[in-house]
């Protein structure tokens, strides 16, 4: 009897195993395509790195048969005069851009949350947005107009006695410039992030606050403030791996040789230098991976610390 | 049955990926001699047996409402001419828009699946021709009708200058006049004859000339710099062009040695003049934030009274300003015993032919074919004929020189166009010559007739006497012409610290130029200590090497 309930047993499990079997197989089957596309067009590209370490040159076309040169290029890229000078300006205007990016953005959908009518903020909300949807080639063309010696800024200016000044050329202008119109371009998609976490805030949170008299300055320092705070840290979390990624559109679109000493990043450095003969493929490989590594330092280091310390898990 | 699905669709996506990943096969083809070979040589002669040749081709659509809808790439009426008239089966591998050629092109070649004939750029050419992959041509040069070989020789050094040490000569050039490089000084006709001035000759009178237009019309010189000193059509090149200094150049120093133009005696000389032009306020304040647009809407708002340009300016980005606007075109202003400074050639791009193609004198019959065929009956758009599709595109250097000839030497006989155009010119000769007795209703009175942009400017400024061309002519006259001698690809030393060079040069000088460093002794030879440390000196060095090698043209 025992011996039967046992053999039932077995085979019971045997039969579930075989259906679990067969279930996964179907799920890893259709996992299988995607599976394969990532890694042979995420992973097996990364082979490419393999040029940063090479006197590669584009035409001769291929990953082998270029002679392995090994750091030269990395040495050679910080034996340049000037290179220092853009990591310096690119963290500068990086570091101010990622926390205006986050402050500015949160300051705004906290007002726009407060806001009565709805209309009005949905408005405010699509106003606010639009930059982010055009290029820099158009908003380039728009800035130097507005920031032109007869721009309209001067134009302001000079209503008030102020002196005209060239903006676009004067190194004193040209950073907080490029800082100020990169975080108003930006500004309208971490907002709707915001806005879109405070809704996910539960309402009886608020109701119970009102209910014990909290004025609305408090709700928003001890509900909504902690509520989205996860979305802050998120945000901020991945901003920080873009710590040493200039925008190049909009740098290039807008310096000029007479800011290089405060505007030059490392992208439109490694441009110029890159691009004047034969394209030099090897010294981009190079930077490229150096700025890759110390973004994945900086990505893992700050989930760790959001994890030890605020003990938030981001993925 | 929802499991026999999933199994299902499981099973067909794997399969489907698979058979994507392994469609990639290699039909790599042995190298062979030609087994083709006609002892007369004869620029269109039929082969016997269909001789099939791959092409491949970065596709832009042709925007011409003429060609009938159903005409596509591979059914135009310039392949179904190779197949009558050559018996040429003519096929493209692939075609991908102009973003995507160079990464599809250089997958071709790492796959070795190469296409016979092939468009390559000067450093592609060098490659490929080093590691074998090129057929020699000099067989097929003979194959070349009386007219392409007439084009091929406009300029006989640059043949001569692609020829190995062998004599083997493995692409054909397209090249262009030189003379096209030549700056015009474009200027404020009406203007001028109002504040009653005579056209500038020197870098002193243009001064004068300037002071009167800001002064009297509010104009400054309508000068940019975009990014680096030869960007744009409104770059600053070309006024520098007046002292004889062309940025970026190599240039003899008298004792058969070449020295870099940008730290020359005429170069310091030329900035200079700009920031007295700067000083004075003649250059707009922040001509270094001045993108080509902006310089292009200082026409329109006639804050420009002189613009120095290329030959084309009457075309781009003047045009139908001419309504209102009267512009003229006279040589640039030069400095005495200045010489403007020209590339020895200019070179396009090159024809090449793959090792493994067994008719090379194929591609010199399809280049004779696409001349032939130029404005021809039974080629027109209508008939399917879209000239920009044709796989073996091919233009007279001198065409622009040509056409001015031509139609000036017709005018003398026929001074009102009312005959038709002799029947062995180029269809674009044709059109222009069609549209002239318009032009001159136009030039008579500006309301009687709509300013026809696609022609009327070409005329303006190709065909008549004081137009741009003719310009250039008049500068052409006098030996005014020095040269850049290097003209190889770029050196170890250039690829390596040329990108630093030219920003330090670009930075000085713009700076010299605002007023923010000295150009006085001192600051000029700091700046030239510097560029000779930055790996001037080695670039100097590797140029000039090349040049004792290899000096087979001029000196």
């Amino acid at each position: 009897m025992k011996k039967a309930v046992n053999d039932e047993r077995a085979s019971i499990k045997r039969r579930k195993k075989l259906d679990f079997l067969k279930n996964q197989l179907v799920w890893w089957g259709m996992l299988l395509p995607g599976l394969l596309i990532t890694i042979i067009f995420k992973y097996g590209s990364m082979f490419g790195v393999v040029i940063a370490f090479e006197d590669f040159n584009y035409a001769a076309g291929g990953f082998f048969g270029h002679e392995w040169v090994g750091l030269d290029n990395f040495i050679y890229v910080f034996s340049l005069k000037d290179f220092s000078n853009s990591i310096v300006n690119t963290l500068i205007m990086q570091a101010w851009k990622i926390v205006l990016g986050i402050v500015v953005p949160l300051i705004l959908a906290l007002l726009i949350n407060e806001v009565g009518k709805k209309w009005f903020a949905k408005f405010v909300q699509t106003t606010f947005f639009l930059p982010f949807f055009l290029s820099w080639i158009i908003l380039g063309g728009i800035i130097n107009q507005v920031f032109s010696y007869n721009g309209i800024i001067n134009a302001i200016g000079s209503l008030f006695g102020a002196e005209k000044a060239l903006f676009l050329i004067d190194n004193r202008y040209f950073r907080t410039i490029m800082i100020i119109t990169d975080v108003w371009k930006g500004m309208g998609y971490n907002m709707v992030i915001f806005l879109a976490a405070i809704i996910g805030i539960d309402p009886s949170l608020y109701e119970a606050a009102e209910v014990d008299g909290a004025s609305r300055i408090r709700r928003v320092i001890h509900i909504t403030l902690p509520g989205i705070a996860p979305m802050v840290v998120l945000l901020s979390t991945l901003a920080l791996g873009g710590l040493l990624n200039g925008n190049f559109d909009q740098i290039y679109i807008l310096y000029n040789p007479l800011v290089y000493e405060t505007g030059d990043i490392i992208d439109t450095f490694i441009y110029r230098i890159s691009f004047f003969g034969n394209m030099q493929m090897d010294v981009g490989a190079a930077v490229g991976l150096m700025k890759s590594l110390i973004s994945i330092a900086l990505i893992g280091g700050t989930y760790f610390f959001a994890y030890k310390k605020f003990g938030y898990r981001i993925f | 049955m929802k499991k026999i699905i999933k199994l299902f669709a499981a099973t067909v996506m794997t399969v489907c990926t698979f058979s994507v990943l392994t469609a990639c096969k290699n039909n790599n083809l042995e190298s062979e001699e030609p087994d083709y070979y006609d002892p007369e040589h004869k620029p269109f002669g039929r082969y016997d047996e269909t001789v099939t040749i791959k092409g491949v081709m970065e596709y832009l659509p042709h925007n011409d409402s003429r060609v009938p809808s159903n005409i596509t790439p591979d059914n135009q009426k310039f392949i179904s001419f190779l197949r009558d008239e050559l018996n040429v089966n003519f096929e493209y591998m692939w075609k991908v828009p102009p973003q995507q050629y160079e990464n599809k092109l250089s997958g071709s070649i790492l796959s070795k699946k190469y296409p016979d004939i092939l468009k390559v750029n000067a450093a592609q050419y060098q490659n490929f021709k080093e590691k074998g992959l090129l057929k020699d041509l000099t067989e097929t040069y003979k194959y070349a009708s009386p007219e392409v070989l007439k084009y091929l020789n406009r300029d006989p050094n640059v043949i001569e200058s692609l020829k190995e040490e062998d004599g083997k000569i493995y692409g054909i050039p397209q090249y262009n006049d030189t003379l096209k490089d030549v700056p015009v000084m474009f200027y404020r006709k009406d203007w001028l004859q109002e504040l009653n001035l005579t056209i500038p000759t020197t870098p002193e009178e243009l001064f004068d000339v300037l002071v009167e237009f800001k002064t009297k019309k509010g104009a400054n010189a309508g000068i940019s710099v975009a990014k680096d000193l030869v960007a744009s059509y409104f770059s600053l090149d070309r006024y520098l062009q007046m002292f004889g200094y062309q940025p970026y150049s190599w240039v003899d120093d008298g004792t058969g040695n070449l020295i870099s133009s940008d730290i020359t005696d005429e170069a310091r000389e030329g900035i200079t003049y700009l920031k007295r032009l700067y000083d004075n306020g003649l250059l707009a304040k922040d001509f270094a934030s001045t993108t080509a647009e902006n310089a292009e809407a200082q026409l329109k708002q006639q804050k420009s009274g002189i613009v120095f340009g290329p030959w084309w300016t009457y075309e781009y980005p003047v045009g139908d300003l001419l309504n209102d606007q009267d512009w003229g075109a006279a040589p640039i202003p030069r400095k005495a015993n200045s010489k403007i400074t020209l590339d020895r050639q200019n070179i396009s791009y090159y024809y090449v032919v793959l090792k493994q193609c067994k008719n090379p004198e194929a591609l010199m019959k399809m280049i004779n074919m696409y001349i032939e065929l130029d404005g021809k009956e039974g080629a027109k758009p209508e008939d399917g004929y879209v000239w920009s599709w044709c796989p073996t595109q091919f233009n007279d250097p001198n065409d622009i020189d040509e056409t001015f000839l031509k139609l000036n030497e017709q005018l003398k006989v026929d001074p009102n166009a009312e005959n038709a155009a002799p029947e062995n010119w180029t269809s674009h000769e044709k059109k222009l010559w069609g549209a002239y007795p318009e032009y001159l209703q136009w030039a008579e009175d500006h309301g009687s007739v709509k300013f026809q942009s696609n022609t009327f400017a070409n005329i303006i400024g190709r065909v008549n006497e004081d137009g741009a061309w003719a310009a250039i002519r008049a500068t052409a006259q006098d030996n005014s012409f020095k040269y850049n001698e290097y003209y190889a690809l770029p050196t170890d030393g250039q690829n390596k610290y040329g990108g630093q060079i030219s920003t330090h040069t670009e930075v000085y000088f713009a700076e010299v130029i605002a007023g923010r460093s000295s150009i006085d002794d001192k600051g000029w030879n700091d700046y030239v200590n510097e560029w000779k440390k930055l790996g001037g000196n080695t670039i100097t060095n590797e140029v000039n090497e090349w040049y004792k090698a290899n000096n087979k043209v001029g000196a």
